[in-house]
Order: structure tokens, then C-alpha cells, then sequence
């Protein structure tokens, strides 16, 4: 069995998607939530792509992927933002010390 | 097949991004797996797509994890996981059979044979305007949030109190 292009780039995806969703769930830090949602976001603009190449509608794919991008990078700069000033008010990166609704 | 090792290339520097115990150097294997991508987006033909990644996930957004990590302070990440590992192994590999079940049969499917193409610059400014009018008021929006996000109101205080 010979692997073609599209199947390496559906690899990609996965591997991606895999990483990113693993580190969502086990990761308490929250730049490096920040890092795994990028990781996973990747995986799902390499997908749009990827269906573009496939149903010849790159043009389409790119502008969709874009939008992905932009909600993104909005997405990492607030998380950015908010993990400052949550460090310089708790000193802390850990989500489980700054929950204020604790049981 | 060398397009095998940029593959294999995306893997090593995703997971290295999130099990470096140093944030700066998670920030930098982000930057290697996003420069990777876009070079995968570019073989696929999506030229504007991969130079904008590129350009937003390895400059951008590095750039901005690495002034962020400064502030904060390069600490090592200790911490216990959220969820016990084997867990979070199990629903990894639950969530991958599914999402691979769905996209692999997609491959052979007969409605993929789409005759007209779409050019990019058409799609962005005249089909989705809407669209790109909403994300250029989300990135203003945005740019207001993070600047009175990152005010430092400490100075304030001090002036008040004295």
C-alpha cells in the first residue's frame, strides 16, 4: 500500500489534532493551553486546506482558512493578555489556583 | 515521498511544543510546526493561505508568546495533569478513530470531482465580504481588548493613594 499525498496530509491532521486535544486535557498552564489550541487550530486549517486541494476549490479553502487564522491569532492574543494581568494578581499560571468558585 | 519527513517533521516539533518543560522553548517548536504547515499548505497550492501562516503563526504569534513568557517569567512546568494520562490517551485515540472513520472514505467519494475553481482574491473580497468586513472589526476589537487588558493599573493605584 502506497501512501499518496492527501493521505500524508490527513497523517498531519491527525497527528495535530491528536497532540492538541491531549494537551487541552491534561495541560493546567495557561500559556501552554494558548500553545496546544494553536497546535490543534493548525491541524483543523491544514483540513480546510486539504478539502480545497481535494474538490478543486483551493480559492474557496484559503479564504475559510484564513478566517480560521484570524480567529485564532484574536483568540491567542486575549489568552495572552489575560494570562498577564492573571499573573500579576494571583502570581500563579495554574488554572486550578486561580478558580474562584472552588466546592 | 519527501513530503513523509516534512510530515514527520510536524509531529516531533507539535509535541515537543507542548512537553518542553520551557515555555520559550515550546513557543519556538510552535513557531517549527506552523513554518512546517504552511510549507505543507503551499505544496497543496495554497500559496496566500501558507505565506499569511507563516507570516501570523511562525512571526506573529511567536513574537507575542515570547513578550508574554518575558513577562510572565520562563518558570518549568511541574504541575499534575488535569486529567489522569491514560484517560486522556483513551479519548485521544476514541476522538481519532472517529474523526479518521469520517475523513478517509471522503478520499474516494464521487462528489469531490467539482469542475469550476475558485480564485482566491474573488472568494475573499466579492462571495465572503461579509465575512471579511467581520473579521477586520474583530481585529480592532481585539486590538482595544488587549490594550486595556495589558494597562498595568498598579502605577494607578499609587498615584490615588499618594
Amino acid at each position: 500500500m502506497t501512501l499518496t499525498f492527501p493521505d500524508l496530509v490527513l497523517i498531519a491532521v491527525m497527528a495535530l489534532f491528536g497532540i492538541g486535544l491531549y494537551a487541552l486535557l491534561t495541560i493546567r498552564n495557561l500559556i501552554r493551553i494558548i500553545v496546544a489550541l494553536q497546535v490543534l487550530v493548525k491541524g483543523v486549517i491544514l483540513l480546510i486546506i486539504l478539502a480545497g486541494y481535494l474538490t478543486n476549490q483551493i480559492g474557496m479553502a484559503q479564504s475559510m482558512a484564513l478566517t480560521v487564522i484570524v480567529a485564532d491569532t484574536i483568540v491567542a492574543v486575549l489568552g495572552m493578555a489575560l494570562a498577564v494581568q492573571i499573573m500579576r494578581k494571583k502570581k500563579s499560571l495554574d488554572t486550578s489556583d486561580i478558580a474562584e468558585l472552588k466546592r | 515521498m519527501w513530503q513523509l519527513f516534512i510530515v514527520i517533521g510536524i509531529c516531533i516539533a507539535g509535541f515537543q511544543a507542548i512537553e518542553s518543560k520551557r515555555l520559550s522553548h515550546s513557543a519556538l517548536w510552535l513557531a517549527l510546526t506552523s513554518a512546517l504547515t504552511s510549507w505543507l499548505m503551499y505544496l497543496l497550492g495554497a500559496v496566500e493561505a501558507a505565506v499569511i501562516e507563516l507570516s501570523v503563526g511562525a512571526g506573529v504569534v511567536t513574537i507575542l508568546l515570547v513578550f508574554a513568557i518575558n513577562i510572565v517569567g520562563d518558570q518549568k512546568d511541574e504541575s499534575k495533569p488535569l486529567v489522569p494520562k491514560y484517560l486522556a490517551m483513551f479519548i485521544i485515540l476514541t476522538a481519532l478513530v472517529m474523526l479518521g472513520s469520517m475523513l478517509i472514505p471522503i478520499q474516494q467519494a464521487d462528489f469531490l470531482t467539482v469542475t469550476s475553481t475558485s480564485v482566491f482574491a474573488k472568494s475573499m473580497w466579492e462571495e465572503r465580504i461579509l465575512d471579511t468586513m467581520l473579521q477586520i472589526v474583530l481585529l480592532f476589537a481585539s486590538v482595544l481588548g488587549v490594550l486595556s487588558l495589558m494597562e498595568d493599573r498598579s502605577n494607578e493605584k499609587k498615584d490615588q493613594s499618594s
